[in-house]
């Protein structure tokens, strides 16, 4: 079954990607910019994974979504590591 | 598998809480606020999301997950607009470092720049301001007195800022002056263009360069530029500056030795060749184009200028070429020479004069250097000691050519000489090449250069002749009463103590008396004993005359006593006949001919100065040198051979050369050479008188033209005459030619006309052939032709002229090889003869013409049974302008008299003569002998010459029997002399023959009586031909003939038989 929050979480979470695809450049230029953006496309991989998983393959889609999102978490602590920790230069 | 789950949410809630610590430990780092607030609420977000899901599928607790849907909903929000803070962080951070960049840019830009607030305060002052300036930032900015310290003048400060104010802060390139912290006064070009680009919080701003080291240089570069300016406007010297042929600057001193404007020259079309004389053009031309190609060529040359009112100037141009962008650029200093040149010239003109007088003077002149070794000397100088000037090439000390007893002595004077010393003149013993010694008194001075004593220079002068009058002199001294020359003794008051007998009777000659011997001294004789004592001397050379009588005296102071001996040498003769050698040298030297004296070998000793005039060779240029330097290459070796054989015996030879000036023009010369012999008739040179003919002979040529041409007008009508009949003759045949193609046979009569066609056609070709060669303008070079061919055609052109006269032409022509001959010259001598022959005998006659050869001539005898020639007209004959016929029209026949001087020049220009045997009534033979060249010279093969010079008169009317005559006259070199009328014979007969013929059948019987009794009566024989046989036998006349002969008979035979007959009385002999 699908449920409407994750259908809107998803949605805006491809809106976000739109967004972050058409400002690509600017944002290339964050320290570590190749962390954050991997942790947060895995996000939204487990964003999707959570609504596909209303229509088939329930357990083994929520399993990977719940995979993707400890893949993201552990991106964004290596990024906040990377930049607050490392002090990784713009660039 | 629900285990794994909650497992992984776990690790997902502890990595984002590691995740969320990490944060907050470096809060105050890298990102933004806004950043890391999105981050920290993406983080919580997260957590309460990972904690949910572990505690919902740990099941321990399951109530959370309905709260937790919808703020999960929040989450890509918040990543949203944490993306939007970050983008907007990077643009800031752009900005930021953009704006740093152009801070730094404005900071160390080479350029001033300021900007001021609304009090005249600076807010910018850049690193380049202080670098000028010296005024660091702190110093200006915020400093209300800045300005004043930038300047310090009030009044300037005040313009400064009133200029700003009036331009409304829009100023491009205003030059200010600024006081610089160094105290140094800078100027900076200002640019306010803070009106058009305005910066919130500046009132105005600024940029500044400075530009004093830029005005400075201009300036110099300005008072530089005008200083040469001024030095070549002042320069005395013309300068100019010319690219590809336009004057672009020119000084007044230019403008005013060209005598143009300087506009003018600067105009763009002005040509700069007006400004070059035209002898000069082309090498000016040729630099120019040198200096285009990149060659080198020397920066100073000199040409002829022209001024603009074309007066010549010689110029020295000191030049330099550049190529600037392809054009030729030259410039170039003018200095006028003129007066210089003119200088040179007159100097150069005055050295050789000098250097001729010197060659003249009949003295030696000698040079030496310092160290005595012969330098120059002229003509007389090696020929007093008979050196050749070659020897001038080997050193030769002066001292060499003086007896080895005299050389101390002579280098003794030579150092006092060099030292300054006054040495006057010395006396030594000159020795010649030969080893021969002489006399010589040499008088010497220092020759300096340049203040410096270079050698020394003098004369000598042979006194030979002096030192034998001397001895002579001292020898006569002894006995002064036999001297037979006046000798007296005077006193120191010049009162004659005694005077010996000699002198008495020349006094008493003189018709003076004793009393009055002063009369025959020297004048001021006082003053010269006066000058004698106190010591003891001897004056030579004194001289004095009395009534057209001159005598040289010496005078001998006697030692120890008041007493002069004064010996006299009556110099008379000695002075007429210098003076008569002046007048001689006088008339040579002025003489309008050109004179030229040489030695026997030929080489030049004296030229006069139409010589010089004439050939523009000075007379030192070619004394010493062979005639040859004139030789124009016109005449061959074998002209000069025999002028110089001709000479070298003894003979006189004339004649006309073509000589060569110095300047490679031509000239003719009628020239006459004579030997100069001495005493014993031995040739010591060679007199050459000449004068320079080239305008008469072109005159002379005019006239020949005019001769010839009315020579043609003569012929005209006789040739229209024949030209007439030849194409009578043409068209007729050609009619008839024509009418015969249409008969049966009419080809081959046809072919029979057209060859008369063609004969007559040739025949007239002749005739124009004939007349073309003769009317030739220019007459060609001598080339091998036929004299044979040249008599015939002339022959042929003056047989149409008598076309209608009874005159026979009667010829013979010997076997003569061609010859080197202007045909058209040959052709008109030859028609000048025929032409008067006719005119001679009026309308009835013989001419005959024989052509003959001897051993090394040709003979042409035109001889006419004319009226002949006077005895008195006879010398004249050959005189330009002499004529016996009419002159201009006043009688029938009409001559310029020029026609025979014509002939003779023609003869002698083909290296003949001519000459003429005339007798009135009984016609002329004019005889043109002309010299055969080396290689036809041979035995004419004529032996029997005993009848050579024979005269023949042949009475007779019939021109088959002269003709049969003329042939053997011819052949025995005999003189022919046809007469048809007796009354004709003037005189005695034997001044006119030797034999006489007589044609019996066609002369009448009293004519042959008179004639036969006027040969007895002279003794000479005659010889009846063509006789009948009664009439031999009935008369004396008959019988009394040195033959008779029935037919003409031989020439020869009769001859022999004539000859027989005179020397012996036997019976004539019948046939």
């Amino acid at each position: 079954m699908i449920a409407g929050n994750e259908t809107i979480t998803l949605l805006l979470g491809i809106g976000v990607l739109i967004f972050l695809v058409e400002n690509r450049d600017s944002l290339k230029r964050l320290p570590a910019y190749r962390t954050f953006l991997v942790g947060f496309l895995v996000l939204t991989v487990g964003w999707l994974l959570t609504v596909l998983e209303g229509c088939f393959l329930g357990q083994y889609l929520n399993l990977l979504e719940h995979v993707c999102y400890l893949v993201s978490s552990m991106f964004i602590c290596f990024w906040c590591w990377q930049v607050f920790i490392r002090r990784k230069s713009w660039c | 598998m629900l285990n794994t789950i909650s497992i992984l949410d776990l690790a997902s809630f502890l990595a984002t809480l590691a995740a969320f610590a990490l944060l907050l430990s470096g809060w105050k780092r890298s990102l933004s606020r806004d950043a890391k607030l999105l981050i920290a609420g993406i983080l919580i977000l997260s957590l309460f999301h990972h904690l949910s899901d572990f505690l919902q599928w740990s099941g321990i607790y399951d109530k959370l997950d309905a709260i937790e849907d919808y703020p999960g909903v929040l989450q890509p929000l918040l990543w949203l607009f944490l993306l939007y803070a970050m983008i907007k962080q990077v643009a800031f951070r752009d900005l930021h470092s953009s704006e740093e960049r152009l801070r730094r840019v404005v900071e160390n830009m080479p350029v001033m720049m300021i900007a001021f607030d609304g009090d005249w305060n600076f807010v910018l002052w850049n690193s380049e301001c202080e670098h000028v300036t010296g005024y660091t930032p702190e110093e200006m900015l915020d400093n209300p007195r800045a300005m004043e310290t930038l300047f310090p003048d009030p009044k300037y400060l005040r313009y400064v800022k009133k200029t700003y104010k009036e331009f409304r802060n829009d100023i491009r390139n205003q030059e200010w002056k600024i006081t610089c912290k160094d105290g140094t006064v800078k100027i900076i070009i200002w640019s306010d263009i803070s009106r058009r680009f305005p910066i919130a919080g500046w009132s105005m701003w600024s940029i500044g360069i400075d530009v004093t080291a830029r005005v400075n240089t201009e300036n110099a570069l300005r008072e530089s530029e005008e200083t040469y300016r001024a030095l070549i406007e002042q320069s005395g010297d013309a300068i100019y500056l010319l690219t590809d042929s336009k004057y672009e600057l020119i000084n007044q001193q230019f403008a005013k030795l060209f005598k143009i404007s300087v506009d003018e020259a600067l105009a763009p079309d002005f040509d700069l060749m007006t400004l070059i004389a035209p002898q000069s053009r082309e090498l000016i031309a040729e630099r120019a184009a040198m200096a285009k190609r990149g060659e080198r060529l020397s920066s100073r040359c000199e040409f002829t200028g022209l001024t603009k009112d074309g007066k010549k100037i010689e110029i020295e141009a000191s030049v330099s070429h550049l190529i600037r962008d392809g054009k030729l650029t030259t410039q170039g200093v003018l200095h006028d020479i003129t007066e210089r040149k003119q200088a040179e010239r007159e100097l150069r003109e005055s050295e050789a004069k000098y250097r001729e007088l010197t060659e003249m003077l009949p003295e030696a002149i000698f040079e030496t250097d310092l160290k005595g070794i012969f330098k120059l000397g002229n003509r007389k100088a090696l020929e007093y000691f008979g050196h050749e000037v070659a020897d001038l090439d080997n050193e030769f000390s002066v001292f060499d050519m003086l007896h080895h007893d005299d050389r101390d002595r002579a280098r003794n004077r030579f150092r006092r000489l060099l030292k300054g010393e006054r040495t006057g003149v010395t006396e030594y013993r000159g020795r010649r090449a030969d080893g021969s010694y002489f006399p010589v008194s040499v008088h010497s001075v220092v020759v300096t250069k340049h203040g410096n004593v270079t050698g020394i220079r003098g004369i000598i002068v042979d006194i030979t002749h002096r030192k034998q009058a001397e001895k002579r002199l001292q020898e006569l001294a002894a006995y002064p009463e036999s001297n037979p020359n006046p000798v007296l003794t005077i006193c120191h008051d010049t009162t004659v103590a005694y005077m010996n007998p000699a002198c008495r009777r020349i006094v008493n000659e003189l018709g003076l008396k004793d009393k009055d011997i002063k009369e025959i001294l020297p004048a001021n004789l006082q003053g010269i004993v006066t000058e004698m004592f106190p010591q003891v001397t001897n004056i030579h050379n004194l001289e004095s005359s009395c009534k057209d009588n001159s005598w040289l005296w010496t005078l001998h102071q006697v030692k120890d006593q008041d007493l002069i001996h004064c010996y006299a040498t009556n110099i008379t003769d000695r002075i007429k006949k210098d003076q008569e050698r002046r007048k001689l040298s006088a008339a040579v030297a002025q003489s309008e001919n050109i004179i030229v004296i040489t030695d026997v070998n030929g080489s030049i000793e004296y030229v006069n100065p139409k010589f010089v005039k004439t050939t523009g060779y000075a007379l030192t240029e070619v004394i010493g040198k062979h005639p040859k330097v004139l030789k124009s290459g016109k005449h061959d070796d074998e002209f000069f051979k025999n002028l110089w054989e001709t000479i070298t015996v003894g003979d006189t030879w004339s004649g006309n050369i073509r000589n060569l000036k110095k300047n490679g023009d031509l000239y003719w010369e009628r020239k006459i050479i004579s030997p100069i012999f001495n005493e014993k008739r031995q040739i010591i040179g060679f007199l050459s008188i000449g004068e320079d003919i080239t305008s008469e002979l072109i005159m002379q040529q005019q006239v020949v033209e005019a001769d010839k041409m009315k020579a043609i007008g003569m012929l005209a009508a006789g040739v229209a005459h024949e030209f007439k009949n030849y194409l009578g003759g043409i068209i007729g045949n050609a009619s008839f030619a024509l009418t015969d193609l249409d008969t049966e046979q009419g080809p081959e009569v046809a072919r029979d006309t057209f060859n008369q066609i063609i004969e007559l056609g040739e025949r007239a070709n002749e005739v124009a052939m004939s007349l073309l060669t003769y009317s030739k303008a220019k007459p060609e070079d001598f080339s091998e032709t036929s004299l044979e061919s040249v008599i015939t055609r002339s022959i042929g052109l003056i047989d149409k002229e008598m076309t209608g006269l009874a005159i026979d032409i009667v010829t013979y022509f010997d076997d003569i090889p061609d010859m080197a001959i202007s045909a058209s010259k040959i052709q008109q001598l030859l028609m000048n003869l025929l032409i008067n022959a006719q005119h001679a005998i009026g309308s009835q006659g013989v001419i005959t013409v024989g052509l003959t050869r001897d051993d090394d001539s040709v003979k042409i005898q035109v001889a006419d049974t004319g009226c002949g020639i006077s005895e008195k007209a006879m010398p004249k004959i050959f005189d330009p302008f002499f004529s016996t016929k009419g002159v201009w029209g006043k009688d029938e026949v009409v001559g310029t008299g020029m026609g025979l001087s014509i002939c003779r020049n023609i003869a002698r220009e083909h290296g003949g003569d001519i000459t003429v045997d005339s007798r009135p009534n009984m016609g002329t033979c004019f005889t043109l002998t002309l010299p055969l060249p080396q290689k036809s010279r041979r035995q004419s093969g004529k032996t029997d010459i005993v009848y050579r010079g024979t005269r023949v008169l042949v009475f007779t009317l019939e021109k088959t029997i002269i003709s049969h005559y003329f042939k053997t006259a011819c052949e025995l070199d005999v003189r022919l002399i046809p007469l048809d009328d007796i009354t004709k014979i003037q005189g005695d007969l034997n001044s006119i023959a030797d034999l006489v013929i007589c044609d019996a059948k066609l002369v009448s019987k009293l004519e042959l009586y008179r004639l036969a009794k006027m040969a007895d009566d002279n003794g000479i024989p005659y010889v009846m031909v063509n006789c009948g046989a009664m009439e031999y036998q009935l008369d004396d006349v008959y019988r009394n003939a040195a033959a008779t002969c029935s037919e003409l008979d031989d020439l020869k035979k009769i001859l022999d038989i004539a000859t027989e007959r005179r020397s012996s009385t036997s019976d004539r002999p019948v046939h």
